[in-house]
């Protein structure tokens, strides 16, 4: 029911020192899922807290429906306690010396509501959460699931517009955790809450949001889609965090890399120092020399129960300073022995080409005959991976 | 890569009305402001105050000095160091001070270490019990045992009854009774719990594997105490040395009980003579110097203490607690344990309790008891015609006492946790630093110089502040000075384990500051609070040193009214008042153990 919209928003908590958050800028659409993503200590809380009102900015302006919240060049701030925005914390921050019950209770309090539709409230939100029979423990007596979803229901219970969670799966065990994802999906749906959270898992952040924000010392790497940021990582940051195994990052004027993008279609104009990632899952292994894939050998086989980890050697190129090893992940159980010989082609949508600067460079298409016939080749060994990029064609 | 260089478009003038807008939202840094100018006003002032003192030609000095009362002068300092009086009023006492202090601090360091080791490192029998036993005396008053020695030991050179080696016939010279000996028995037995708790808590935390290691290369055990052990403790060695040393220059109650007979005079009782007497100015001279003998002293431990932070890794969390057999020396270093709780504990407290309810000392004649001392009607004394318990006195005392400590204790550990807010939260760094040191300043100065100081300041109006000496405003704003560094010390730790989130949480959920304190802050620190209300109320409840300089008749409470009493020679009832002031003081100290859960040796260190 609200939208955010950052402008260029800096915090420096130090002077001297790098800023936490650097000239960011996003807008949070009305009922957005959106997920900031990044690595430990990228600014992701310090972002929340901002929204929030826990910490002012240096620099920048951070409006919530058309209200300023936040605004340095007008002199303008609301703290924290006027925003009504619902935040979860990182440590969930219950306050020990009330049981549960007080705990959801406060804020309610302090807006003025009468006992019995606090009663009513705090009963609805026990139930929504699943935390019926802890009404009268102490934090203390509680696992760290149960705080976590009574720290939710505190915040839930207030109606926020805007919900911010900070990090909000990450003291669950596994099936903790899809149950709680599924319970944030099911929340998200129903009331339409404008949702933010931050988290370093990406698949917290592929499974759940409808935007994804990376971030990296605090810099605004790529905002989109789960697909956009999977797909079309906008640098090599990008798509070095995203995906597991990482991509596989290789000199992109070595003979083996221009033999592969030559396959996958592509042509190979290139720039000094550019780099070539090849996702582990897009790569195609195969025993005859046919499709005239690079050469290589198979040099570990690890199994990762339902799934295969396949390690490759290339053949050493002089011109390459990369390393020559390589990722490739299956499902299929693989037929190779340790140190049998193999060819390798690579699916183009799992092809991305990086400047020296590290931004994405668009691969484009030379729809030579001989080209159609390697993607035809590539596509009927898996089938899976045989839809073009829109970007790449255009 | 500075603020500034990020955003070139915004002029400070921007980034200042963004500041206070932000500031305006919250009252952290005005209250923080607020502390820091009523501690600049209870702290700082009358220190600096009495500096100027020192210089200043006082009234009633205007015949003197030749010159009028406000001027300067070099009159006092040359007065008290470079007269022909000088030997009498000041190197004397200076002599006295230096070979009481430095004499019990190292007998204090030798025989507490010693038994420190005992109770941590040793298989030594009974330590539980005795390491508790042995840290008694530092939960009671220091002069709680210096009346148990008049008790015992004193002769005939003054008037009034006479000590129970006399009262059984034997004849005690001066030395032992009054002076040097007595005084330095007295502070050794004082100290020596001071020393358990910190050595023994700093053995705890060596690694008994490092001697072990010693052990294993073929170190024989003199060699491994001698080249492991001693230089790893040297740290919390010269740490208690010099903060016993800090507060044995100040000492006042020990050598003035003991001292006065034989004209036995330490720079605290040179002190409070040069104020009885009306010399301002050389009393400002006494203060000035223990001010800065204390504060020298604890700045050399607090730069040692730096000193020793590259130590800190020594102390492994994992140290294996073992324990070394004593062997055949069992015995006699559970005797010396036992002989310590008996001269420590038992004979001066049951000395002082049995002399409540004898009428004449050191005869054990069921005649010879009474509980008139405590609840017995017209007495055919002069003044005190009742029991204490009886006496309007002692109630009048006992409540003042504890009115005005305890208002004064409140006050400082809501000022304690307060500052500890402040010192944490404050947006602006210099508030937190200068917060955090003014309040811990006061523990560098001995209370009786503290006091004068105070006496300096408020004893004549300043602006509006009218004058203050012989009301209780004085005494418990003198209180809560002088207890700050323990209230903020106990706060700052309080909030420092609290951390933000759960005050985040509620602004959050829209509670604004006040709601925040009041619902948040303060019962989480409920336990906190207490302590930090108890700690100043013991110390306060048992401290001598400001009220018998800032204390009138009028504004009696119970440690000057035992002292008075012993300057009546109503010793029965001085040692009553005195054993009811204990009862407090042990009281209140096994609450805070109760309700903090620590031991007295973490509350210490921390
Ligand atoms: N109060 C503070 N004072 C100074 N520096 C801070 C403060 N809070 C955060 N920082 C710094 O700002 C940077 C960003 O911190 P932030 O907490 O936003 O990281 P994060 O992305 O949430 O990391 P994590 O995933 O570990 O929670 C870090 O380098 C951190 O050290
Ligand atoms: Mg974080």
């Amino acid at each position: 029911m609200s939208n955010i919209t950052l402008n260029n928003i800096s915090k420096y908590y130090t002077k001297g020192h790098p800023p936490a958050v650097d000239q960011v800028s996003m807008e949070i659409q009305d009922g957005a899922f959106m997920c900031v993503l990044g690595p430990s200590g990228c600014g992701k809380s310090t972002i929340l807290r901002m929204i929030a009102g826990l910490e002012h900015l240096t620099d920048g302006e951070i409006v919530a429906d058309g209200r300023v919240l936040d605004n340095v060049a007008k002199g303008l701030f609301i703290p924290a306690e006027k925003r009504h925005i619902g935040l979860v914390f990182q440590s969930y921050a219950l306050w020990p010396h009330m049981t549960v019950t007080r705990n959801i209770e406060f804020g309610l309090r302090l807006k003025g509501l009468p006992a019995h539709e606090r009663k009513k409230l705090v009963a609805e939100m026990i139930t929504m959460l699943k935390i019926e029979g802890l009404e009268d423990r102490y934090p203390a007596q509680l696992s760290g699931g149960q705080q976590q979803r009574v720290a939710l229901a505190r915040t839930l219970a207030m109606n926020p517009g805007i919900l911010l969670l900070d990090e909000p799966l990450s003291n669950l065990d596994a099936s903790l955790r899809l149950s709680m994802r599924a319970e944030l999906t099911r929340l998200h749906q129903e009331f339409g809450t404008t949702i933010v959270f931050v988290t370093h898992d990406q698949w917290e952040a592929m499974t759940l949001a409808t935007q994804i924000a990376v971030m990296n010392k605090g810099t605004l790497q790529q905002i989109g889609t789960p697909d956009d940021i999977y797909e079309r990582p906008a640098n090599r940051f990008v798509a070095e965090f995203i995906g597991n195994p990482p991509i596989n990052m290789i000199s992109a004027e070595t003979k083996p890399a221009q033999q592969l993008m030559q396959q996958a279609g592509f042509s190979t104009s290139l720039t000094e120092g550019a780099l070539l990632g090849l996702r582990p899952e897009g790569l195609l292994l195969s025993k005859e020399a046919s499709l005239s894939g690079v050469p290589v050998t198979i040099s570990d086989i690890l199994p990762t129960g339902g799934a295969w980890i396949i390690e490759l050697t290339m053949a050493q190129d002089d011109t390459s300073t990369m390393p020559s090893h390589l990722v490739h992940t299956t499902q299929i159980p693989p037929r190779w022995q340790r140190g049998e010989q193999a060819y390798l082609n690579v699916a183009s949508h799992a092809m991305h080409l990086f400047d020296t600067d590290g931004k994405r460079k668009p691969l484009t298409l030379t729809l030579t005959p001989k080209a159609k016939t390697y993607r035809t080749a590539a596509d009927r060994i898996s089938p899976v991976f045989n839809q073009p990029k829109i970007e790449d064609i255009s | 890569m500075t603020e500034i260089s990020h955003s070139p478009h915004l002029s400070p003038l921007q980034k200042w009305r963004h500041r206070l807008v932000i500031a305006k939202c919250d009252p952290t840094l005005l209250i923080g402001l607020g502390l820091l100018f009523v501690f600049a006003w209870l702290i700082a002032a009358p220190i600096i105050n009495i500096l100027f003192e020192v210089f200043t030609v006082q009234t009633g000095d205007e015949m003197r000095t030749g010159s009028d009362a406000g001027q300067m002068t070099g009159y006092y300092l040359e007065r008290v160091f470079a007269s022909r009086m000088s030997s009498i009023i000041f190197w004397k006492p200076l002599w006295n001070t230096l070979l009481v202090s430095i004499t019990s601090m190292l007998l204090s360091m030798v025989i507490g270490s010693i038994l420190a080791w005992l109770l941590v490192r040793t298989n030594l029998m009974g330590r539980r019990w005795l390491s508790t036993a042995l840290i008694i005396p530092f939960m009671l008053p220091a002069w709680t045992f210096a009346l148990a020695w008049t008790t015992l030991f004193k002769n005939a050179t003054i008037g009034g009854q006479p000590g129970w080696a006399e009262a059984m016939g034997y004849q005690l010279p001066d030395w032992v009774s009054y002076g040097a000996f007595p005084t330095i028995v007295i502070m050794t037995l004082n100290y020596i719990p001071f020393v358990i708790l910190l050595v023994g808590n700093a053995l705890r935390r060596l690694d008994s594997q490092l001697e072990e290691a010693g052990q294993m290369l073929g170190a024989s055990r003199g060699r491994v105490a001698l080249s492991i052990v001693f230089p790893l403790m040297r740290p919390a060695l010269m740490s208690s040395a010099l903060l016993i040393f800090a507060d044995a220059i100040g000492e006042f109650s020990v050598p003035y009980v003991l001292g006065l007979p034989v004209q036995f005079d330490t720079l605290a009782t040179s002190l409070y003579r040069a104020i009885g007497t009306q010399q301002n100015g050389v009393a400002a001279v006494f203060a000035g110097v223990i001010l800065v003998v204390g504060i020298a002293t604890l700045a050399l431990d607090t730069w040692m203490m730096r000193e020793a932070r590259r130590f800190a890794i020594i102390g492994s969390k994992g140290a294996m607690e073992r324990r070394q057999s004593l062997g055949w020396l069992q015995w006699p270093a559970t005797l010396l344990a036992l002989i310590m709780v008996f001269i420590g504990v038992i004979a001066p407290l049951g000395a002082l309790a049995l002399s409540t309810v004898m009428h004449l000392p050191g005869r054990f004649e069921l005649s010879n008891f009474t509980l008139d001392y405590w609840i017995g009607t017209n007495l055919d004394t002069v003044a005190l015609r009742n029991g204490i318990l009886l006496s309007s006195e002692f109630w009048n005392a006992a409540w003042s006492s504890i009115s005005i400590v305890g208002s004064a204790s409140i006050c400082a550990g809501i000022l304690g946790l307060l500052t500890g807010y402040i010192v944490l939260r404050s947006p602006l760094k210099f508030v937190s630093v200068s917060l955090r040191q003014i309040t811990f300043f006061p523990y560098l100065v001995p209370g009786i110089a503290f006091a004068a100081a105070f006496l300096t300041l408020f004893a004549v109006p300043h602006g509006p502040i009218p004058a203050l000496y012989g009301t209780p405003i004085i005494l418990f704003l003198a209180l809560i000075a002088d207890q700050m560094p323990f209230a903020s010390r106990a706060g700052i730790s309080a909030m420092t384990q609290l951390g933000s989130d759960v005050e985040d949480s509620a602004r959050v959920a829209g509670a604004g500051w006040l709601r925040r304190m009041f619902s948040i802050i303060l019962p989480i620190q409920r336990n906190a609070l207490v302590t930090a209300v108890l700690m100043p109320f013991i110390s306060g409840i048992k401290g001598v040193s400001l009220f018998i300089i800032l204390a009138v008749p009028a504004t009696d409470v119970l440690t000057t009214f035992s002292i008075r009493l012993i300057d009546f020679n109503y010793t029965q009832a001085a040692n009553a008042v005195v054993l009811m002031i204990a009862l407090i003081a042990l009281f209140g100290t096994i609450l805070i153990n109760r309700l903090t859960g620590t031991g007295l040796a973490q509350g210490l260190e921390s």
